[in-house]
């Protein structure tokens, strides 16, 4: 009957963290966070403000209220202007404000729009990979660094493989991509300028991140290169290149 | 994403600046604990949700971003790998990110296994009006969907939430020394 939000709200969380919800939501709300690693880490963020900045549950509740008034610009300037006759002024001096608010937003935070792209290209990260390969305790490693984030750790696990099989492609893909993803872009951009020009079948997918790359160290003459052989070939995200290459001057 | 939210979205998507404040005001603190939760600093949980919304305000194209619930998390979660990296050992980071029990065995929930006497303080200590908006506040509805829902001002859900919490956590109180 009634449609839920997928994640409780932190003031939800402080209830059930209370004990003072009933029974069915205080189950729902446990199981919820059990499956969800964002609420168990939601949920340690409220305890740690209970535990270790020893909040209690009203200063609790004032902090979220103050994390969610932070955008309220408007508000603000009219409770400096009490005098409601001079609601013209309150009116320009709203407007001014929102106006200056954006130009020292786009001052101070700009960024290229291809740079804005490629920081959502790469915040979506690459599935790890397949752990049938687990005949290799090492590969078993490079698939808990790289899920964990640590794809510093990762990528030194991948060099051992890379010791017993120096051909091996997919370490190469691998060590490219943790390297890209670690901003050690230079380093990343040989490994998967290695799988790129091979036949291996990670050769396309190697290419877009291969462009990416050259992007980050703004060499746009190769990105463009290689987005255009991805697009020509179709092969591996050739939609996102296309958009991409639309962004070069 | 709830569907009021997506509404924002979308209209902030459409090119609808002023969207983007509802959008804040809900992830701001849900961010700010999440990277709290990892990083256990509240300047850098501060810090870094609002380096995440910044993104997303200035995102030139944020019709590309598929789900942005998601998005954000993923955002979150990279930043706060970066800042711990930079900021401890790595069996410190595999601590904070191999924890596979949360923190839901803590005094307040040890109660679950009263749980059902806490269901009958709750109806006994309600009235109708009260329980109706507390249900709908565990189901996690906001205050501005309560108040859709049942027809009462805003600002009273708001009041009678609070009036309810200092009640039953009383109880709950007394329901412990007992």
């Amino acid at each position: 009957m009634n449609k839920k939000p997928k994640i409780p709200s932190p003031e939800l969380l402080l209830d059930y963290l209370d004990g003072i919800l009933d029974l069915e939501n205080t189950h729902r709300i446990r199981k919820e966070i059990e499956e969800s690693e964002e609420l168990k880490s939601i949920v340690d963020g409220i305890v740690h403000l209970k535990e270790l900045e020893e909040y209690d549950n009203e200063q609790i509740l004032e902090y979220i209220q103050k994390l969610q008034s932070g955008f309220k610009e408007e508000k603000t300037i009219s409770k400096l202007i009490p005098n409601t006759k001079f609601i013209w002024l309150k009116i320009a001096a709203s407007l001014l404000l929102v106006v200056t608010a954006w130009f020292v937003l786009q001052n101070i935070f700009s960024t290229t729009t291809m740079s804005d792209f490629v920081d959502v290209q790469l915040s979506e990260i690459y599935p790890a990979p397949e752990l049938f390969r687990d005949k290799n305790s090492d590969w078993t490693l490079v698939h808990k660094y790289y899920n964990e984030g640590e794809y510093n750790f990762a990528a030194t696990e991948l060099s051992k493989i890379k010791t017993s099989d120096p051909d091996d492609k997919a370490a190469d893909f691998y060590l490219g991509l943790c390297y890209l993803y670690d901003n050690k872009t230079d380093r990343a951009i040989e490994y998967l300028q290695s799988v790129s020009t091979s036949t291996s079948r990670l050769s396309n997918n190697a290419k877009w991140f291969l462009s990416l790359a050259y992007l980050k160290t703004r060499n746009e003459p190769m990105a463009k290169s290689i987005l255009t052989a991805v697009i020509d070939a179709k092969s591996y995200k050739h939609e996102e290149a296309q958009k991409l290459i639309e962004l070069f001057d | 994403m709830s569907d009021e939210l997506k509404k924002y979205w979308n209209l902030f998507v459409s090119g609808d600046k002023s969207a983007f404040g509802k959008i804040y005001e809900h992830y701001k603190p849900i961010l700010t604990f999440y990277c709290l939760g990892l990083l256990k600093s509240m300047p850098n949980a501060e810090n870094c949700s609002s380096e995440v919304l910044i993104k997303v305000y200035n995102q030139a194209r944020p019709e590309e971003i598929k789900n942005p619930e998601s998005w954000l998390f993923t955002l979150a979660k990279n930043l706060c790998i970066s800042q711990l990296r930079q900021m401890k050992s790595r069996d410190n980071i595999l601590h904070e990110l191999n924890r596979n029990q949360s923190k839901t065995e803590i005094p307040g929930v040890e109660l679950q296994q009263n749980a059902e006497v806490i269901n009958r303080l709750i109806e006994e200590n309600l009235n109708e009006s009260e329980l109706k908006i507390w249900k709908l506040h565990a189901e996690g509805f906001n205050n501005k969907e309560i108040s859709d829902k049942l027809d009462i001002n805003e600002k009273t859900i708001a009041n009678r939430k609070s009036e309810i919490r200092n009640r039953l956590r009383k109880l709950v109180k007394q329901h412990l020394r007992s």
